[in-house]
């Protein structure tokens, strides 16, 4: 079910005008805008590398999870799935790992390059990669919870955003820490890495029940 | 013809369901046994699809109670895997050809021939084509292939012959009679007539 799920978003991603690279392209030029915009000094922006990273991200993913729900409620293929089956589950499961596919695993391989713009070296860069995607499932399960909430609302990808800021401030507070602590303290293993390890494991457990739970009232 | 695995059956007792909040059926009672089919008729907004849903349970009922029945034991909920449910819109995706729409959800039904379910819808000849660039009545055909394709006992369907043509319509009831001949149960909404032998439950709005 979630493997079969996941080949038909996956073949649809790739077919809809390259789908899968909105999100690494709305990184590269939130990047590129950060860079601009805090100047040539090479001191002042490697102290703004981790949080502008962070934030690009963070926004990358909630967007691209945006109309994550949309055409399977919209053409009634959601009402089908849920009718036909006890648990939501396997689609929840299936939407997620869509979303890790085509945004965050795009973004996580391409950071480094990105951050290299805003004057951390490629191999820090590498690690900082690491630590992102420690904290990359809590920003996918954020995301997808947020977007089950908003579906079928107009302006429901704004509202998801809106929505998910209050889940996402603990995530982007200790993954901007954690790549500090590695680009100034040389510390990879920080505890402020672990703790946003745990938010990632916290946010997998607790966030899926709601998600389905909101995708149910949708059908109501 | 093949006799379905299981023999299921299913009961609405005095059953409504609201919409919105407001209640919108009421007093629904009748029974279905193996072989049975039900036609819901009623003008529009009188309900039909919100009944179906709550069939289907994915709505839960304001009153009364409904109970599915499984080889003599009971539930609440509709029995594992028995389920074919088709909506007032084809759940398929443009970007897919028909052929990749329905095998997708064949592999969620466990079905394997999805060919031979496109051939009785008639469809076989734009199985290759992207269900984007096929007609309304078309993509009506690749969705009820599911029909053809899932081994299932129930089957709940809400206007199946909507943008269907003559022998459309056609293939749809000789579809359903299979099935019932089956040992199976339909409950379908639709203003076309679809023959004696079912039960007709008209509501009122």
């Amino acid at each position: 079910m979630t493997l079969s799920l996941l080949r038909r978003d996956i073949a649809i991603a790739f077919r809809s005008g390259g789908g899968w690279f909105y999100a690494v392209f709305f990184f590269a030029v939130f990047t590129a805008l950060a860079a601009i915009a805090f100047g040539p000094a090479l001191s002042a922006l490697a102290t703004a590398a981790p949080a502008a990273i962070w934030l690009a991200a963070a926004l990358a993913v909630q967007f691209a999870a945006a109309d994550l729900f949309e055409s399977d409620v919209q053409d009634g293929s959601l009402r089908v799935l849920a009718a036909e089956r006890v648990s939501l589950f396997p689609y929840w499961l299936a939407k997620a790992v869509l979303l890790a596919l085509t945004a965050a695993a795009p973004l996580i391989a391409t950071a480094p390059l990105f951050l290299t713009m805003l004057g951390v070296p490629f191999t820090d860069g590498i690690s900082v990669s690491a630590i992102m995607l420690t904290g990359a499932p809590a920003l996918i399960c954020i995301a997808v919870l947020t977007s089950a909430l908003s579906t079928g609302l107009r302006a429901g990808g704004l509202l998801a955003t809106i929505l998910a800021a209050p889940f996402a401030a603990p995530v982007l507070v200790f993954g901007v820490s954690a790549a500090r602590a590695l680009l100034e303290a040389g510390v990879l293993i920080s505890p402020e890495l672990l703790i946003l390890g745990a938010l990632s494991l916290f946010m997998m457990a607790a966030t899926p029940v709601f998600a389905i739970a909101a995708l149910r009232v949708s059908l109501e | 013809m093949e006799q379905y695995r299981r023999a299921i059956s299913f009961r609405a007792d005095n059953a409504g369901c609201d919409r919105a909040g407001a209640a919108i059926v009421r007093g629904v009672s009748f029974e279905l046994a193996p072989g049975n089919g039900l036609q819901l008729f009623g003008p529009n907004g009188s309900g039909k699809s919100s009944l179906l849903s709550m069939f289907a349970g994915l709505i839960r009922p304001a009153d009364g109670r409904v109970s599915w029945r499984c080889d003599g034991r009971e539930f609440a909920a509709p029995v594992e895997d028995s389920i074919v449910f088709v909506g007032h819109e084809a759940a398929i995706k443009p970007a897919l050809s028909a052929s990749e729409n329905l095998s997708f959800w064949a592999r969620s039904y466990g079905a394997a021939n999805t060919e031979h379910a496109l051939e009785r819808l008639g469809a076989a000849s734009f199985m290759q084509l992207r269900a984007g660039k096929l007609s309304a009545g078309q993509r009506r055909r690749v969705d009820l292939a599911r029909l053809a394709a899932a081994q299932r006992e129930v089957w709940l369907l809400d206007e199946p012959t909507a943008a269907l043509d003559k022998d459309g319509v056609h293939i749809v009831r000789t579809l359903i009679n299979e099935h019932l001949a089956r040992g199976g149960i339909a409950i379908v909404a639709t203003h076309d007539d679809l023959g004696a032998g079912f039960q007709r439950l008209e509501l009122a709005r």
